[in-house]
């Protein structure tokens, strides 16, 4: 259970829409392709079995041991293919309108305007001239089994256009969906119109994320947070990860990883905690409140002023 | 010649296998065993195991001795983790016990288990003598967390991997009655937890597994405190 840093949300809102100018232009790139998957379950644990080889000399044994190991190998993969096969069946009803939206209609959704932070286009023509900032993405869509959950995965890049030949900025970002009323699968029957508008939300979001983590250099300051056992909601059940705490949003936590990665995951609030307006409209906002790295004296999460993480 | 032989069979079958206990079977917690407000209860953790590696299945030594060395990196990062997560458990348990009218008393010092002497080997009695502890810390029952093993396992079959590594904790959590060495609860504990996203091959620091390690710890902790709420 946490607290939100409401008053420290608001600042930074404030901040966010006193600093955005035309030298903070961010330009998305749109992808090649917006690949659509299916959640696969975890592997079955391997069972321990008793094998005696045929070892009349150490050349046959060696053989038994690879052919052994080879078998059990091609096991595992095939059994990996047919749940991830399994998996992708979640995604039938939505094929058609998913395939028919293409990854420009998705990065321009993005770029639609902010009620806060720096401004976005998408990178084309003439749009692209004279901006600093541009963020170049991969995002991968998947889709839990109850239909009612997306999860984006990312590797997000962010290049300064004023300072060439430094290298881009670039962090993977994973950023879980918010579990939906009452678990209600999305609907397909509306050209999966909120499909779509959620996995807006949740690009827009890994975007401000990874421009977040940009403004804090995280790989620096990496170190000044302790890794603890971050408690989060994985649907029904309580997920955990071990991980910093980088950031706090709207009943969400950003977390950057033991691998180096960004996750932001839903959590439980208090039942204390003051319910935000703007949180009810924009479930997913995070404060970006520049681009480019900032100084030190603001380089502090979100979170400053907010409650302290779980164990 | 022949019996020496023999003899030396013999006691190595009762090493082996003579003291041998079979641990209590599940008992859920007796309704009775907390309905006296204020009795004091210890809590206390037995002496936690450093965390290791374990390749079941790896049964003949040179099977083992291949495993080990194939997973040496693996060994190494987890004989690196903390069981510090763990201690807190003591304080939650201990919370828990006082929202249901009980008077806790924390111990500190973990418990050797091995060090007590052995108690009954009757179904629902603690197999170690814990009297001694009644009136050093003037307690009418004691609540253990015995953690017996906790690190990563890796099933093989002889040489041959059969499964990724995952990370697992196996104990029990118990209630014993100190007047009469009775158990009032005994849960198995048996966690075993994949690598993050079934990734577990990133060495040298392995954060896939060190990530299912510490939420292994996070599960046997919630499913000791689960009995206990209210």
């Amino acid at each position: 259970m946490r607290r939100l840093g409401v008053a420290a949300l608001a600042a930074l809102a404030t901040m966010a829409t006193a600093v955005a100018s035309a030298d903070e232009l961010v330009l998305l790139e749109v992808p090649a392709s917006v690949p659509w998957s299916g959640i696969a379950g975890a592997a079955a644990e391997g069972g321990t079995v008793a094998m005696l080889y045929p070892a009349p000399t150490p050349l046959l044994g060696l053989i038994a041991v690879l052919t052994h190991g080879a078998i059990i190998s091609g096991a595992r993969a095939a059994e990996d293919k047919r749940r991830q096969e399994e998996a992708d069946k979640v995604l039938e009803p939505y094929l058609a309108a998913l395939s028919a939206w293409s990854p420009k209609a998705l990065v321009q959704a993005v770029a639609e305007p902010a009620a806060d932070g720096p401004a976005r286009r998408v990178a084309e023509g003439e749009a692209s001239a004279g901006a600093r900032w541009r963020v170049e993405f991969a995002p991968t869509f998947a889709m839990f089994a109850g239909r009612s959950r997306l999860l984006l995965d990312s590797r997000v890049r962010v290049l300064d256009a004023a300072v060439p030949g430094t290298v881009p900025f670039e962090v993977q970002v994973r950023v879980a969906s918010n579990r939906r009323a009452d678990d209600a699968a999305f609907p397909s029957d509306d050209d999966a119109e909120l499909l779509k508008q959620e996995s807006v939300r949740l690009l827009a979001h890994a975007v401000d994320v990874a421009l977040h983590a940009h403004q804090r250099q995280l790989a620096a300051l990496a170190d000044d947070t302790p890794f603890r056992t971050h408690r989060y909601l994985d649907g029904p059940r309580d997920g955990m990860e071990r991980a910093q705490l980088v950031g706090e949003g709207c009943a969400r936590i950003v977390l950057r990883t033991l691998r180096g990665t960004l996750l932001s995951v839903p959590v439980r609030m208090a039942d204390d905690t003051p319910a935000s307006a703007d949180c009810a409209t924009r479930p997913y906002r995070f404060p970006v409140t520049r681009v480019g790295a900032a100084a030190a004296a603001t380089a502090q999460p979100a979170s400053a002023s907010g409650s302290a993480a779980a164990r | 010649m022949r019996l020496r032989l023999t003899g030396l069979l013999l006691a190595a079958t009762f090493v082996f296998t003579g003291c041998a206990t079979a641990p209590p079977t599940a008992q859920p917690l007796r309704s009775e065993a907390l309905a006296t407000q204020g009795t004091r209860i210890g809590v206390a953790l037995s002496t936690l195991p450093k965390p290791d590696t374990q390749f079941p299945g790896a049964s003949c030594l040179l099977c083992y001795a291949t495993a080990s060395a194939v997973n040496s990196s693996l060994t190494t990062q987890v004989r690196t983790f903390t069981t510090q997560d763990l201690v807190a458990v003591r304080d939650d348990l201990a919370k828990l016990l006082r929202e249901r009218g009980m008077e806790p008393v924390l111990i500190a010092q973990e418990i050797d288990l091995e060090r007590l002497p052995e108690g009954s080997k009757d179904a629902g009695r603690a197999r170690r003598d814990f009297t001694a502890l009644r009136s050093a810390h003037k307690i009418d029952k004691l609540l253990v967390v015995q953690v017996d093993g906790l690190g990563v396992t890796r099933n093989y079959s002889a040489y041959v991997p059969t499964g990724d590594p995952r990370a697992t904790l196996n104990g029990a959590g118990y209630i014993v009655d100190l007047a009469t060495q009775k158990l009032d609860w005994y849960l198995p504990l048996a966690v075993s937890v994949p690598a993050a996203d079934n990734k577990w091959d990133e060495p040298p620091k392995y954060p896939g597994v060190t990530n299912a390690y510490f939420q292994a710890l996070e599960m046997a902790m919630d499913q000791l405190k689960q009995p206990l709420r209210k």
